[in-house]
């Protein structure tokens, strides 16, 4: 523990103490190393409720027979897609609007709590809807049949920024490195 | 108050806010699209609608995310301040 990076690696450690500790760390959550194992549980989510809620349960109901015996495969795949890019969409929008919006107006800051007394902190909200927002865009390059060159581009740098973004924050010194690596990423994803 | 660490991150979640709602309406355009095949005149006033979202919410996005530049630009690094800018023109390119 007395080596400099021990601390910056194992942030769980100060869970439960000072909030003052934390803040002081600069980062924007506690969970920030653990966003991998977050992506994980989410893709899994979406991956199970793509086949067995909306494949299987949500869509034959909400739907005639006719309705969509009527798509071809691929239409019906990226039909599919469209309900899922929605709903995660929807998900986003109510648990993520309001942590990033207090915090752009300076009324809280990532290590202030979601709601009075919360362990959940508002920048834990972010980190988690990043990672949410990944799994969504993943699950489209996945699962679609068909996807037009310039939405392929889109996707993929807009989960290369996010992410590097997160990687970002939590360690400062590789700042600078970090953007031209996002760059380079980017311009090789177009 | 916010640390310049954590600018980036914030900067890219309010981009990856708007992004969230530009790409909201196409996809409930193409789910009517796809369940009201016949009823044309509603498919043209429901894609109307979506291309108005789109241009208001675009117009909206460009506004803040350029307040938000000159907001924070003294702050930057340099290779914020040459990066940023080329991803910006990079995905309104995309977005055409």
């Amino acid at each position: 523990m007395d080596h400099p990076r021990a601390n910056t690696l194992t942030p769980m450690v100060t869970l439960g103490q000072s909030k003052v500790q934390y803040s002081s760390r600069n980062s924007i959550s506690q969970l920030t190393p653990y966003t991998g194992l977050i992506l994980t549980a989410t893709t899994i989510i979406v991956a199970l409720a793509r086949f067995y809620l909306l494949q299987n349960a949500i869509l034959p109901r909400a739907y005639s027979s006719n309705t969509l015996d009527k798509m071809s495969g691929l239409q019906r795949r990226s039909f599919i897609n469209h309900h899922m890019a929605v709903s995660l969409k929807i998900v986003l929008l109510t648990t993520a609007i309001y942590p990033l919006f207090a915090i752009l107006t300076g009324k809280a800051l990532p290590s202030s709590p979601l709601s009075p007394g919360s362990k959940v902190t508002a920048g834990d909200m972010l980190i988690i809807s990043s990672q949410i927002f990944t799994a969504m865009y993943i699950f489209e390059l996945s699962f679609r049949d068909e996807i037009s060159p310039i939405s392929c581009a889109h996707h993929i740098g807009t989960i290369v920024i996010a992410q590097a973004a997160v990687a970002m924050s939590f360690d400062a010194k590789h700042k600078r490195d970090a953007l031209w690596e996002i760059l380079l990423c980017f311009l090789w994803g177009e | 108050m916010n640390s310049r660490v954590e600018d980036g991150f914030l900067l890219t979640s309010c981009a990856g806010a708007f992004d969230v709602i530009a790409e909201l309406w196409p996809h409930i355009a193409m789910i009517f699209y796809r369940t009201h095949d016949s009823n044309h005149g509603f498919l043209a006033r429901l894609f109307y609608a979506t291309m108005w979202l789109e241009m208001v919410g675009t117009l909206v996005e460009t506004v803040v995310m350029m307040a938000l530049f000159g907001l924070l630009w003294q702050e930057w690094s340099l290779s914020l301040k040459i990066a940023t800018p080329m991803l910006h023109v990079l995905f309104s390119c995309a977005q055409l």
